[in-house]
């Protein structure tokens, strides 16, 4: 079977995010800023496609990975260069197995102009986001190994739409 | 022990109040009903409020936290409680500290869950003062669907929870994390 892990669907932030009512829109996440974003998964997967959402416009290079519990990093893009104003792109990743677990959804522009389609939801703050379990890391442009989470809620707030499309099969 | 290594899923790094495994999976719902979490008072001084939680794994609590709102203060205990009132732990009376930011507090020897079965958490505030707690303005009538209870003069939360019909609004943040540090 095959299917998707999203930083927006119920397995991720989106357990809290979605259930506000927040508007997709397309925001400039901040240069060089990493968004760390947890993932459930409940079933052995191989993940060998990652896919973000671009808004309006379209600058500079993005990184999107995926980190495991202990924030080390399992697969990334490396930098690659945005393009498509508003559509997704998909970024073909070295396929990655994934056994149950919590991992974390990385994600890094290094452009203070583009944007990329986030959920602004209504009582997002700090407090809220790190209940979820997320958190962001400054000057992590490429996505550093391992993540560092410094402690304190997140400064940054604009997690961005990230998703891993992935394959299974019975166990 | 067993000969094999455990591949059990071991859940998400935080559980909590307005997340999937509180309330029934309904409290999204519910929050998106009745508007935007915010700053805001605790209902009553003193209060307990109790929300029901179940996981589908096991899960280890090595921490419990509530969410201080934009002008912490006031004192604070939380705990964990059997569906019948029996208690888990509970915090001692713990002075809130930190604007806007999740306040954590760590049990003497961590607290492992069973899956499946029904839990409560509870929450206790010392003041009804404006933007010490964080929440959202469910209704009562939500509420009581979804199993909240509460209990007068609980600060700090007692030894074994007397579950009372909840009569005041709010569902605040607050939860539990299978994490020591790094949040």
């Amino acid at each position: 079977m095959a299917g998707i892990l999203g930083s927006y669907t119920d397995t991720a932030i989106g357990d809290w995010i979605t259930g506000v009512s927040g508007t997709m829109a397309g925001v400039a996440p901040g240069q060089n800023i990493a968004y760390y974003m947890p993932i459930e998964v409940t079933r052995r997967v191989t993940i060998y496609q990652a896919v973000v959402r671009n808004g309006a416009t379209v600058a500079g290079n993005f990184d999107v990975g995926l980190y495991d519990e202990w924030l080390n990093r399992l697969v990334s893009s490396g930098s690659t260069a945005q393009s498509g104003t508003n559509s997704s792109q998909s970024v073909n990743i070295t396929d990655t197995v994934l056994d149950r677990g919590t991992y974390y959804a990385g994600f890094a522009s290094d452009s203070t102009t583009a944007t990329y389609r986030i959920q602004s939801s209504p009582g997002l703050n700090g407090a809220t986001a790190q209940a979820c379990g997320c958190m962001s890391q400054a000057s992590a442009f490429p996505l550093p190994d391992p993540a560092v989470f410094a402690g304190g809620v997140p400064a940054n707030l604009n997690f961005p739409h990230v998703c891993f499309l992935f394959w299974s099969t019975l166990e | 022990m067993t000969d094999f290594p455990s591949t059990e899923y071991p859940g998400p790094t935080h559980i909590h109040t307005w997340g999937k495994y509180f309330l029934g999976g309904v409290d999204n719902h519910l929050v998106s009903g009745y508007g935007n979490p915010a700053s805001a008072a605790w209902p009553s001084a003193n209060l307990a409020l109790y929300w029901p939680f179940s996981v589908p794994f096991h899960y280890v609590v090595k921490r419990l936290f509530w969410t201080n709102g934009s002008a912490a203060g006031g004192n604070w205990s939380i705990g964990l409680y059997y569906w019948n009132g029996t208690g888990i732990y509970a915090s001692g009376s713990t002075a809130g500290s930190g604007n806007s930011q999740l306040q954590y507090v760590t049990p003497g020897t961590e607290i492992l869950l069973e899956p499946n079965v029904q839990y409560m958490l509870g929450l206790s505030h010392s003041a009804a003062t404006a933007n010490q707690a964080f929440g959202n303005l469910v209704s009562v009538a939500a509420e009581k669907q979804s199993g909240v209870y509460q209990e007068a003069s609980a600060v700090p939360l007692p030894t074994d929870a007397t579950y009372a019909a909840v009569s005041n609004t709010g569902v605040y943040l607050a939860g539990i994390t299978r994490t020591a540090s790094g949040f």
